[in-house]
């Protein structure tokens, strides 16, 4: 009993040596090497016996380990690692270290250590294949063989996986071969097929002619055909192969929803990955409904735009006293980068486009359309020379809007109507307003025109809003009341009036009127109550002086502007309907006292 | 070996063993989670060459959560309270002196004025996680996300804290996470490095390629630069007279050159490595190109990770690269957002504002998309990303004008998404000026000990025998996982 395993043994040495001396002959002519092989096997050899076997024998088998059981040395040794290798590790340990081997006696002689290092690095430690003409000597050593078998022959990583319930599972992996696996390849596959556990064969080409040849994977968990050539057909023969698949990566590949059907059937499914298939949206949820235990993924998208609403700001602003309008962005609180700026002279309107563009004016009378991204002028309009007779008197623009069929409207003030004009400044429609202060700059102020085409017109001397139909007759006025107080000269917190500067048609049918000197925010009914307003004092730390523009955003917030509120006051204020404060602007250096008109973009085309 | 002459190449037997055996591989083996670890390699070992660059024939943990790691190096440090870590209370202390204890590059100092957030905070995902307006595509990645909020490394000053944050210690000459992971699990891709490193385009980071060193380790686990665009490995590509069938047969001669050598030299198994190299050269020369090429990406994808944008072209183009290399079996790629020197990183000692703001939005779309494209692909399972400097930034200013912070290696915010990680949680947090992590520390080899573990690795076992000591990348005092992060 005890003889005979030692003779394998050094059989099995004694030929590994003659191995070494054919394998060394071929590259050397020195012919060191196949003596010192020989040499190394036999010191290797003695070394087990003399220093070795006593703990790790036929008679004792410390930890386990019997060394004269070439299963049991493999156990130790990593063919051409020795460094690597638990057996070399230890031996070469000095003395009184906690691992070092033997535990008893002088420390292994360097002689033999080197040769126990230079056998192992010789790498040839057992014949691991048949081509090394050894028979098997056991079960791991077949083991061995036939996994080194199936690696060759379907170019596969092979490997055992640990930690698993299963001792023996496997994972096969084609995803990093050389090629494709052919039919030879998968059907090498059969002995081991039993205890594949994870198979991947992603970013490779599988046929459906392939994929019939897989044999029964009855232990497969974890399946990877993402980026690979499967279609339904190749799909539906490798997971009826598979029946207690829990993973299945499908991206990138050509399954329909016959992918699902096929899945249906998977009762221990987990996890399904279906991004960029053919597999369609009504498909997946019907899966989903029917299966809520798997998880699956389909494409995932990133919004197109950071935020939904809320998010930093972009501003197009201007002040005429600073002779500039600028389109910025909110880069941090309270900071901004300037995107676009344009000198003008004179200002009380100015308009996003849907495309980007701004439309605003110049001067009082010349209007113009700019491209922000290039600077390119791409329309413009001069109120004082086009659409007019000769003699008429002097006009200037306060409010003007591209409307959503292309035409602009024109609010003129001195000549006392709306105007809408083409592309090409065609008079397309003329509206005459009532006026009964006429004055060539105080007519208008913001003009908007409504949702039902009718023209919301704030007429900032007569301190009323009117409401026009296209006919012209007025449907609907509003007087800004002057709340019995007495009016008062100037533009600053102490002034008074009911200059209004814009109206705001709301969809409840309520008009949000900016009373200018009035310094207030009121929101009133068609019977002409007051439903909701802020007055001068009513923000937190804040002062309201002449209020010029109210923007209603998205999320119902409002946007008021402050002017000639001086340095202290933001220029620009975002309220909730509960009036508390959420968003300020401030900016004395590009800006200063008189920046009138703003507008808050909420949809910019880019970041 | 019979000679009598104990010096062998000016060294004694003892010496050249120790050399060999700490030169290649040593002994890695304890790390492996589960026991017969050796027994397991026996059967994976593929008797041929030993892959340089895996070092190992690669093991395989079923445990294992994480496969692959994406490590996103934000160099310079980026600001905890302006990114992630939200400090509601510190807006209205802006302008105001505070005593509060700081230690940046100026030194100690005891207090100073508070610089309050710059950006809005606002809440995302189902956690209501609050993230800065700096980050709003990842906004909508916090699901998927665990915050580490109480990060604390050894050194405020970057070229000590890089290499504590890369290889733990603040010393040079210990390899690389990077390294220890490929030492650990080798390398599954025989035609590609295991360790990536992409470098930002304005230059590597301080120390250089010590931040990607294998140390004491072989060489041939140190990090390889892969460039985004161009050529990406250079030095690659041979002469245009030696390439084709020529270089093949050099090569062949050059290996049977070098086996010849071998005979007489077997107890160096650096040799093999290099005869190894030259053939892991020769294949990569056609596998490096085609893992770069971008062109058979889908306009969508391309979309998705902002290459058509110039402002997130560049860290896009890297991020998309790193999938494609996780796809290719590359187990530790590294890339730095930020380098040179000052605003050229996150190191915001001026303007926070500006910097930040470039940083952030050059690179806040691509890291999104990576995540998310992970996530389609069902590849976030089995990938860690980590996100994170090498510190972060004071609440305090810099200087007695502007937005600059300097730099906290007190307290600050790294994140971990994907293999194996919890999503959409928060850990440990700093106080509330954000200053100084308080409550449940995390040392930065709290952070090795849980990527060593997502990976399958003992921390704590995983050694390299070197200077007479087991040597840990958690060092030998040990660290533990974050344990509140593991799903």
């Amino acid at each position: 009993m005890s003889e005979a395993p030692r003779t394998r043994l050094a059989t099995t040495l004694a030929l590994l040596a003659a191995t070494a001396l054919v394998a060394a002959s071929t590259a050397s002519t020195e012919g060191i090497a196949p003596a010192r092989a020989d040499d190394d096997a036999e010191e290797v050899a003695l070394m087990l016996e003399e220093r070795c076997y006593r703990c790790h024998g036929p008679d004792k088998q410390k930890s386990g380990l019997r060394f004269d059981l070439i299963e049991d040395l493999q156990e130790v040794i990593v063919p051409r690692a020795a460094p690597d290798s638990e057996l070399f590790r230890r031996i070469a340990l000095p003395i009184g270290a906690e691992d070092a081997m033997p535990p008893k006696g002088p420390r292994v002689s360097e002689d033999r250590l080197l040769a126990l290092l230079r056998w192992i690095n010789a790498g040839a430690l057992f014949p691991i294949t048949e081509k090394r003409g050894l028979e098997s000597t056991g079960e791991r050593t077949r083991e061995l063989e036939l996994i080194e078998r199936v690696r060759r022959e379907s170019g596969a990583r092979v490997l055992t996986l640990r930690g698993g319930a299963q001792e023996d599972a496997l994972l096969v992996d084609f995803s990093l071969a050389d090629a494709a696996p052919d039919e030879a390849g998968v059907r090498s596959l059969d002995p081991i097929a039993g205890r594949i556990v994870e198979l991947s064969l992603a970013g490779r080409d599988v046929s459906s002619a392939i994929a019939t040849k897989f044999p029964s994977l009855p232990a497969l968990e974890r399946l990877h055909l993402e980026r690979t050539g499967v279609d339904d057909a190749a799909l539906e023969a490798l997971v009826q192969r598979a029946p207690r698949l829990h993973y299945l990566n499908l991206h990138s590949t050509r399954v329909t929803g016959r992918a699902l059907e096929a899945a249906a059937h998977l009762g221990e499914l987990e996890r399904l990955v279906l991004h960029d298939t053919g597999v369609l949206q009504a498909d997946l949820i019907a899966f989903r409904t029917a299966h809520p235990d798997v998880r699956t993924s389909a494409t995932l998208a990133l919004p197109d735009k950071p935020f939904e609403g809320g998010g930093p700001r972009r501003i197009l602003a201007a002040d005429a006293s600073m002779k500039r309008i600028a389109l910025l962005q909110e880069t941090a609180l309270h900071h901004f980068d300037v995107l676009w700026e344009h000198p003008l002279e004179s200002l009380h309107d100015l308009q996003v486009l849907e495309n980007g563009n701004v439309l605003f004016q110049e001067t009082w009378t010349r209007l113009v359309e700019i491209d922000p991204d290039s600077g390119e002028r791409v329309w413009s309009y001069d109120a004082a020379k086009t659409n007019r007779d000769p003699g008429d008197g002097r006009i200037e623009v306060h409010s003007f809007r591209r409307l959503e069929d292309g035409v602009t409207m024109i609010a003129e003030s001195g000549s006392g109507r709306i105007i809408e004009v083409d592309r090409e400044g065609k008079l397309q429609s003329a509206v005459a307003l009532r006026i009964d202060a006429p004055d060539p700059h105080h007519d208008t102020r913001l003009v908007r025109k409504t949702a039902s085409g009718t023209y919301l017109v704030a007429h900032e001397a007569d301190g009323v809003v009117r409401e026009y139909d296209p006919g012209g007759s007025i449907v609907w006025s509003y007087e800004v009341p002057l709340f019995e107080r007495d009016r008062a000269p100037g533009n600053d917190f102490d002034a008074f009036g009911n200059q209004v500067f814009c109206a705001e048609r709301l969809e409840n049918g309520n008009t949000l009127v900016a009373t200018g000197n009035g310094h207030s925010l009121i929101e009133v009914t068609p019977t002409g109550e007051i439903a909701w307003s802020v007055t001068q004092d009513e923000l937190e730390g804040i002062r309201l002086a002449w209020v010029t523009t109210v923007q209603v955003l998205d999320n119902g917030n409002l946007v008021l502007g402050n002017c000639h509120a001086g340095e202290e006051q933001p220029q620009l204020i975002e309220i909730t309907r509960t009036k508390d404060v959420v968003w300020t602007f401030r900016d004395f250096e590009r800006f200063a006292n008189a920046l009138s008109n703003a507008w808050v973009v909420e949809d910019p085309r880019t970041r | 070996m019979t000679s009598a002459n104990p010096h062998f190449c000016r060294r004694t037997r003892r010496e050249l063993l120790w050399q060999t055996a700490n030169g290649f591989g040593a002994v890695a083996l304890t790390g492996l989670l589960g026991p017969n670890w050796l027994a397991r390699q026996a059967f994976a070992a593929d008797g041929t060459s030993p892959n340089p660059m895996g070092a190992r024939p690669g093991g395989a943990a079923r445990r294992a959560k994480a496969k692959n790691v994406i490590f996103l190096f934000m160099y310079g440090g980026p600001s905890q309270v302006d990114t992630f870590d939200y400090k509601k209370d510190l807006y209205a202390l802006d302008g105001k002196t505070i005593d509060v204890p700081t230690f940046g590059r100026q030194g100690k100092r005891r207090g100073g004025r508070i610089v309050g957030p710059k950006w809005r905070f606002r809440p995302y995902g189902e956690a209501g996680k609050w993230v800065s307006d700096l980050f709003p595509y990842l906004g909508r990645c916090v699901d998927d996300i665990a915050f580490l909020h109480s990060m604390y490394a050894e050194s405020p000053i970057h070229g000590s804290a890089l290499l504590n944050m890369n290889c733990g210690r603040l010393i040079s000459g210990h390899p690389s996470l990077g390294s220890w992971v490929n030492y650990g699990l080798g390398s599954p891709n025989e035609n590609l490095p295991g360790y990536v490193v992409m470098l930002d385009e304005t230059g590597g980071p301080i120390n250089g390629a010590k931040n990607w060193t294998s140390g004491y380790m072989p060489a041939s686990l140190q990090g390889v630069q892969v460039r985004s665009e161009g050529v990406p490995i250079l030095d690659l590509e041979p002469p245009q007279r030696l390439r084709g069938a020529l270089q093949r047969r050099f090569l062949d001669h050059l290996k049977s050159e070098n086996e010849l050598h071998a005979v007489a030299r077997s107890a160096n198994p650096e040799l093999e490595a290099r005869i190894a190299q030259y053939e892991l050269a020769y294949r990569m020369q056609s596998a490096a190109p085609e893992a770069v090429e971008l062109s058979g990406e889908s306009e969508a994808t391309r979309e998705l990770y902002g290459i058509d944008q110039p402002r997130t072209a560049a860290f896009g183009r890297k991020c998309l690269l790193a999938r494609r290399l996780v796809e290719r079996g590359v187990r530790f790629i590294q890339l730095y957002a930020g380098g040179g020197h000052n605003d050229d990183n996150w190191d915001a000692h001026g303007d926070l504002v500006k910097n930040h703001g470039y940083h952030a939005g050059r690179t806040d779309r691509p890291i999104a998309a990576l995540l998310t494209d992970l996530k389609q692909r069902g590849l976030l399972e089995e990938t860690l990303v980590v996100w994170g400097g090498e510190f972060g930034r004071q609440p305090t200013a810099e200087y007695a004008e502007g937005t600059g912070r300097d730099h906290n290696s007190w307290g600050f915010t790294m994140w971990m998404a994907g293999g194996g990680v919890k999503g959409g949680i928060s850990v440990g947090s700093t106080d509330e000026l954000g200053a100084k992590a308080v409550e449940d520390r995390f040392h930065v080899k709290r952070l090795h000990a849980t990527i060593l573990h997502l990976l399958g690795l003992d921390p704590n076992g995983l050694t390299f025998f070197f200077n007479g000591l087991e040597q840990k990348l958690v060092g030998v005092e040990g660290a533990e996982p974050i344990r509140q992060v593991l799903a």
